[in-house]
């Protein structure tokens, strides 16, 4: 056995739950929290050892207090939902309220920490001066003690009853870059978070008859303390702490691999329940063979109680919350599909760790496309989220991206950070859809197998880092080559229109009975991507012409000893980024009968309402 | 068995002529609706079937493509429907007397029914007062349902709270219903004002509850079972199989069940015909 086969076995047998890949230790909390479910308050106090990640010694520290995005009407986060993004403001608001930040040497900090002063009426950010600068590779021990008032959930956050989803809790120091440059900013409608991965130790407290799920493993308790109950995480690898607490949960586990998978959810929802569960039996393996291993021992799954939808759909390390009506039939694949969604998230965001709020498109959009891939993988071709036969039309997973790309009225570049999309619509839309079915299409390009070797390169690349889009066009270069870099740099740093479209078929019969014509390509937009023509004639026979189709226009000609029917362009659906393919295909000749069908049927249900209002 | 169930005694005639006015309507007004896509799939090799294609992206295409159109088409659906429901609220007698006499055509029939229209209009007036009451405790009960629903944990109970509104309102719009079949039936075959008509009908709903109810139930569950089994032949072809001999059968199934739902129609009012007239055998 060689040296390098040896290594290799001996970390195929690395014990479980240990990281093959250690992830960096920049920022540890230490908390000891107790939840007050009748003032909806978690108090805590504990310690943040943070350790300077970067090339430059720093004298200041940038923490986020993005809860208190919801303390008031004028805050930063409410100034920004612009209608669409939240409901209404919370009836009851939220807030972080810092009490005592010290030093070791128990140096105040709070005295002469400030807010950010470049945003009025917020306080998401603490900017705090350091006694001494903290050199690269050097640490900082932080004794901090806080109280969160939860607001009525809103915005993945906050209690409803006595069911509180704990989360965005505690003061999370902002990433400081290898440069030495704090990637800090406020709270904003659009955005999500970003921070550093760390060790995270946190004992919870809480009344007795309440049922906890939290970040990491369970290591300690429950067991009674000071009258209340008490229960302690410890997770590493991991940039983020969220818990939830009701006292009317019910749980259901599975282990899945090596994983235990908990499922705490409202009492008469246990078919949601068992559905979380069946569909994660399937996608963790399926997550791990594409995107590589899922490195914790414990996933909780959170499916909120009614009213409490605001904090539905929604990642944390090791911990993700979902939700669908329990009376969906089984082929609306609506649990399944946001617990694929949020669990991709434990890849893209989770171990991908990518600057939410600077690129929310490499973990949203990667996500996406993730979700997509894995429900084509567990339901079959397309990854059907609707398929149900009373209806006829079914709803694919690539179609919904590729319609909600295509969608797009006015485009914008890919790349842009949470803030610069004008509303959430056009957040969605792009970040969501159009990155998904980018992906997409370099996958149809490339083939399945290529492009998921690719994707996995990227991400065991950018595993415990936090990778930025010149990461993923590094992989794809070395990988795909350079123009695959471009169309990718094309795809997600311009803004683009892309369509082809058969705008001409005809043919006529010339002497010696043969038939003549042509087929009139139009392409609009960047993408130079060959593709099939494909000619159909009245007998039914198809001829295949493969056109470089790196020109607005291009004309294929036509000839066979029976007239054209019909003429597609790319009729493989090797380019889904198209906005419509509709207009891929056409007749040679209009034809009338094959749309009686549709008029048939719109007749039926039209008689059906009318009867029922008849004699 | 079918053969009796079939048979409206003589009164086929009148089945057809109004299936067949109701699917000429409607047929009038899916090729208006559809006018606008028509072309796009006239255009696509794949016809109407180009919207089972590719996971729904052609369908979906095709929506937003002429998604300005369909405001306007449920604006003439509306306007047919108000219509349709107005002209039937005049000719709403000519059932009624088919069903209370054997042979009279229906052009005389038809002729009664307009001759009595200030009696239906105002049977449809106390109808009409009587579904808005029905709704109004739907809406009712609905508020009461969500209070309740508030301090609810587990999620079945909730949802069904949540129906109770609809239930209820639905429950009794359709007893008004079959209260309104019953007096026209009363007003039609004797003679009887709006006012007499709807005292008869309740009185014979107060005197026959379990049968003129189970039978009103019986003959509706028919009109649906139609329905019913149309959409299930839809769930076993539909998608499944795109060929033109499945999607005709399809379309003749569909056809044959609005016929099938008049014919139901003219038997319930067939046998309101003979409980009338044994109520007027009695009374005389
Ligand atoms: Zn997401």
């Amino acid at each position: 056995m060689s040296l390098a086969r040896a290594v290799g076995a001996a970390l195929v047998l690395l014990p479980m739950g240990a990281l093959a890949q250690p992830a960096p230790r920049v920022a540890d909390y230490t908390f000891t929290a107790t939840l007050d479910p009748a003032r909806h308050t978690v108090r805590a106090d504990g310690t943040i050892r943070w350790t300077n990640p970067s090339t430059v010694a720093v004298s200041e520290l940038w923490l986020h207090q993005y809860l208190n995005g919801f303390a008031g009407p004028r805050t930063y986060f409410m100034r920004t939902a612009s209608g669409d993004a939240w409901p209404a403001h919370p009836p009851h608001w939220g807030r972080l309220a810092v009490e005592s930040l010290r030093t070791a040497d128990g140096a105040d900090l709070l005295a002469t920490a400030t807010h950010d002063p470049a945003v009025p009426d917020d306080t998401s950010q603490l900017h705090v001066a350091l006694p001494e600068p903290v050199p690269p590779g050097a640490s900082i021990t932080l004794a901090v003690r806080f109280t969160a008032t939860l607001p009525e959930a809103v915005a993945r956050t906050g209690y409803h009853g006595t069911f509180h989803m704990v989360a965005q809790w505690f003061p999370k120091v902002a990433v400081l870059e290898r440069d030495g440059t704090w990637s800090h900013f406020p709270f904003h409608a659009q955005s999500e978070f970003y921070a550093d991965f760390g060790r995270y130790d946190v004992r919870i407290r809480y009344p007795r008859g309440y049922v906890v799920g939290a970040t990491g493993p369970r290591v300690e308790g429950p067991a009674p303390v000071d009258g209340l109950m008490e229960e302690r995480h410890v997770i590493e690898g991991v940039h983020d702490f969220a818990f939830a607490a009701w006292n009317h949960f019910r749980r259901a586990d599975r282990t899945i691999g090596r994983v235990n998978v908990h499922v705490l959810h409202a009492p008469g929802d246990e078919r949601s329940a068992a559905r979380s569960l069946d569909v994660m039996a399937g996608a963790l393996p399926a997550f791990e063979r594409r995107f590589g291993e899922y490195p914790y021992r414990v996933l909780t799954i959170v499916l909120p109680p009614p009213g409490a939808e605001a904090t539905a759909g929604m990642e944390y390390p090791t911990l993700i919350t979902t939700g669908a009506q329990w009376w969906l039939p089984r082929r609306v694949r609506d649990v399944e599909y946001v617990t694929l969604h949020e669990f991709g998230h434990q890849y893209f965001y989770g171990m991908v760790a990518s600057n939410e709020h600077r690129y929310p498109f490499l973990d949203e959009g990667f996500c996406e496309y993730a979700t997509a891939r894995v429900m084509e993988d567990l339901f079959g071709r397309g990854g059907p989220i609707v398929d149900l036969p009373l209806l006829g039309p079914r709803l694919d997973s690539w179609s919904w991206e590729a319609l909600g790309s295509a969608g797009i009225a006015h485009p914008l570049p890919l790349d842009l950070g949470a803030d610069e999309y004008p509303s959430w619509g056009r957040y969605g839309e792009h970040v969501y859809s159009r990155t998904a079915i980018v992906l997409r299409t370099l996958e149809r390009r490339v083939g399945t197998r290529v492009f998921t070797a690719t994707l996995r390169a990227y991400v065991d690349r950018a595993r415990y880092t936090h990778p930025t889009p010149e990461t993923f066009y590094a992989v794809v270069r070395e990988r795909l080559g350079a123009p695959w870099e471009a169309f990718v740099r094309t795809a997600f740093e311009t803004s683009w229109r892309y369509n082809l479209a058969v705008s001409e078929a005809v043919s006529a019969r010339v002497p010696g009975g043969r038939w003549q014509g042509r087929a009139v390509i139009d392409r609009e937009g960047p993408f130079a991507l060959p593709v099939n023509v494909v000619f159909t004639d009245v007998r039914g026979r198809r001829r295949a012409v493969r056109i470089a189709n790196d020109r607005p226009v291009t004309v294929v000609p036509y000839e066979g000893d029976a007239a054209l029917r019909s003429v597609s362009v790319d009729p493989e659906d090797t380019i889904p980024l198209e906005l419509r393919r509709l207009d891929n295909a056409r007749m040679a000749h209009e034809h009338t009968a094959p749309v009686l069908p549709l008029v048939g049927r719109v007749a039926y249900w039209v008689a059906l309402a009318l009867g029922s209002v008849g004699p | 068995m079918i053969r009796r169930w079939l048979s409206t005694g003589g009164r086929g005639g009148v089945v057809w002529g109004v299936a067949v006015i109701e699917l000429g309507l409607a047929w009038l007004l899916a090729l208006a609706a559809t006018a606008s896509l028509t072309g796009t799939l006239a255009r696509h090799p794949l016809g109407a079937i180009g919207l089972h294609a590719q996971g729904g992206r052609l369908l979906g295409e095709l929506v937003a493509l002429h998604a300005h159109a369909w405001e306007p088409m449920a604006g003439l659906l509306g306007v047919v429907i108000v219509a349709h429901a107005g002209a039937w609220m005049l000719l709403g007698g000519m059932f009624p007397v088919l069903g209370a006499t054997t042979g009279v055509r229906w052009h005389r029939a038809a002729a009664e029914s307009l001759r009595r229209a200030p009696t239906l209009l105002g049977l449809a007036a106390i109808a009409g007062l009587g579904y808005a009451l029905a709704g109004f405790a739907g809406y009712a009960a609905a508020g009461w349902a969500g209070r309740e629903a508030a301090h609810r944990l587990d999620v079945r109970a909730i949802t069904a709270l949540g129906g109770t509104g609809w239930l209820l309102g639905g429950a009794l719009a359709w007893a008004i219903g079959l209260w309104h079949d019953v007096a026209r039936a009363h007003a039609m075959s004797r003679g009887r004002s709006a006012m007499q008509a709807s005292g008869s009908a309740a009185l014979q709903m107060a005197r026959e509850p379990l049968a003129t109810v189970a039978a009103g139930a019986g003959f509706g569950l028919v009109t649906w079972a139609y329905v019913g089994a149309a959409a299930a032949l839809a769930g076993l072809l539909d998608a499944r199989s795109s060929r033109p001999g499945v999607v005709a059968a399809l379309l003749v199934a569909q056809h044959l069940v609005v016929l099938g739902r008049v014919h139901t129609r003219m038997k319930w009012f067939v046998w309101l015909g003979g409980r009338v007239t044994a109520a007027r055998a009695r009374a005389e």
